[in-house]
């Protein structure tokens, strides 16, 4: 049987997998070099979005981001950005908002995994689900218990609060 | 942008438009079953056929020979299929005549509204569905198989036969076109089950429900080969450009010849698709450039000129070739466009109900559970990789990433 492997996955080979996986994601250090980021494309259900893959690997709890570059993200027209189903929503930009791509109260990702093999595909997954989202409003990706979105949260807020 | 030649996510609804607008099951048996009864009919008593069709032969033609039959949908939910009846007539008949006794004899056919009498077959139409049967004189012994001569005989102008050989035509392009792999045969298969495509034709009153039931199942693998897929989806797009249009439209076996043509490409159905129209485009540029009209040939027998009716003027290669690039650019745009904007693309080019109904099939069968999700190595997400290579060996590259569940929060 094979052990489970506890050993945090170090940044070299995080890089080199990703390349092998994912050639198109440029690499590049971010900040004082303490986050590393991949920028590149990623498709959704056809077209692809420019991405930006954002990971502190120096704070060892600290998980990758999503950013979606380029096309932004949007609500659904006459909808609100804190609708949008699944992100790490940013109040003061939303459109800056991260993918919530996994429940970290099941621990589905840890530093143990390969981001190019887990958050990735993830990602591309959410935009495919986003698409669909904006066609008739349903998210059909896998749900983590609760709320889907932000906006959902502080509807659930103000009717217990009623 | 888009990341390479692939498109999974146009191809699943490409394949999806597709099946909308195929024969059910059931109306396949329907459509059989008239087949069958054409020798039937003609041999009853009182047809004046009778003494000629001991040794007739029916047999389907054009589309339904190839697996292309699609409805045709421009102005109504109507399948046209085709069928030769083989049977050597009086040496004293003229053409004229062999058509005038062949629209009588089918005068009471069951189920049928009304029969036509055309200018090279005499059409049974009935509701959702027209029959073409030609009849076809076979060629004297020693003869080639299946070739005859079928009869012209217009309102105007003097009578003509011409010698050809659809059956021929049809076991050429069977041969031709690469079968799909037996993944995308079990996902186009489920995807089938799952749509659940409904019946259009509607038997009468002549016509027991029980005649149809107990046909055997007729199922051709061909109908899902990637080239004879592309076929439908360019004869849908050409039956709305030319709904409107006082002009011929491109023959029907001149299509299905280049789309048997064209490799199957290792890229997928919309790449197909692109394929065949690019295709056809250069020969449309040749035939306006070199100003020859094309006269593309039976290859199972070259005698026959499957361009002797079209294209006549070079107004019509023009306008065909204005319709191959306007759908070339609409497919480059729906390589670059997210699902709403697809959609409306796909309105455009094979009708907004089709279109509309392959769009929620596609997002229906999108299952909910967390499970581990197919990626393409580099590019992204496939909800079906089935799709990924419907006829060539080459495997895409596919990982599967682990279950897991999406999740909202605030950014800290």
């Amino acid at each position: 049987m094979a052990l489970k492997r506890t050993k945090p996955r170090s940044p070299q080979s995080q890089l080199g997998r990703m390349a092998m996986r994912w050639p198109a994601l440029d690499p590049c250090l971010v900040g004082a070099g303490d986050v590393l980021a991949w920028i590149g494309p990623l498709r959704g259900l056809q077209m692809s979005y420019q991405v930006q893959v954002q990971w502190e690997w120096t704070r060892s709890r600290s998980f990758p981001c999503v950013f979606v570059l380029d096309p932004p993200l949007r609500p659904r027209p006459g909808g609100r950005f804190v609708d949008i189903p699944h992100l790490i929503y940013n109040g003061d930009a939303p459109a800056h908002s991260a993918l919530c791509l996994f429940d970290p109260d099941e621990g589905e990702w840890n530093v143990t995994m390969w981001i190019s093999d887990t958050t990735i595909p993830w990602a591309s997954e959410w935009l495919h689900h986003y698409e669909l989202w904006h066609v008739d409003g349903v998210w059909r990706g896998a749900n983590a218990p609760g709320p889907i979105s932000v906006g959902a949260a502080q509807a659930e807020v103000l009717h217990d609060v009623q | 942008m888009p990341l390479d030649m692939t498109t999974p996510g146009l191809d699943a609804l490409l394949l999806a438009t597709v099946l909308e607008l195929e024969l059910s099951d059931r109306d396949r048996r329907v459509a059989e079953k008239r087949y069958q009864l054409i020798p039937e009919h003609l041999q009853r008593p009182t047809s004046r056929l009778r003494p000629y069709m001991e040794t007739a032969l029916v047999y389907a033609q054009g589309s339904r020979a190839i697996g292309a039959t699609i409805v045709h949908g421009a102005d109504e939910d109507r399948f046209d299929l085709d069928a030769i009846l083989e049977f050597p007539p009086p040496r004293s008949w003229t053409s004229r005549m062999v058509l005038d006794e062949l629209h009588e004899a089918f005068q009471g056919f069951p189920d049928v509204q009304e029969v036509v009498r055309c200018t090279r077959c005499v059409q049974l139409r009935f509701a959702f569905m027209h029959l073409d049967v030609t009849p076809m004189d076979p060629a004297a012994e020693p003869r080639s198989a299946r070739v005859g001569q079928i009869h012209h005989s217009p309102d105007l102008g003097p009578d003509e036969r011409f010698s050809v050989n659809p059956f021929g035509f049809a076991a050429w392009f069977r041969s031709k076109v690469a079968q799909p792999t037996r993944a995308f045969q079990d996902h186009v298969q489920e995807l089938r089950a799952r749509m659940g495509s409904h019946d259009r034709l509607v038997v009468g009153t002549v016509l027991a429900d029980a005649d149809i039931d107990d046909l055997p199942e007729l199922v051709d693998p061909i109908r899902d080969a990637p080239q004879v897929i592309a076929l439908k989806l360019m004869k849908r797009y050409l039956n709305l450009r030319y709904a409107k249009r006082d002009m011929k439209r491109p023959v029907s076996v001149y299509l299905s010849k280049i789309a048997a043509l064209v490799p199957a490409s290792p890229y997928g159905l919309c790449a197909q698709l692109e394929a065949y129209a690019q295709e056809l485009d250069r020969r449309m540029t040749v035939a306006l450039e070199t100003r020859r009209r094309p006269e593309e040939r039976n290859p199972a027998f070259p005698e026959e000129n499957f361009n002797d009716r079209w294209p006549k003027e070079e107004r019509e290669m023009r306008v065909f070739q204005a319709d191959l690039r306007h759908l070339l650019e609409e497919l480059g745009k729906a390589r670059r466009s997210d699902l709403v904007d697809i959609r409306r693309i796909f309105d455009g080019l094979f009708g907004e109900t089709v279109s509309g109904r392959a769009v929620r099939s596609y997002m229906d069968g999108i299952a909910g559970g967390a499970k581990a999700s197919a990626y393409e190595h580099g590019k992204g997400f496939v909800a079906a990789p089935a799709l990924l290579a419907p006829a060539a060996a080459r495997s895409a590259q596919t990982s599967r990433a682990p279950a897991h569940h999406f999740h909202p929060g605030r950014l800290r």
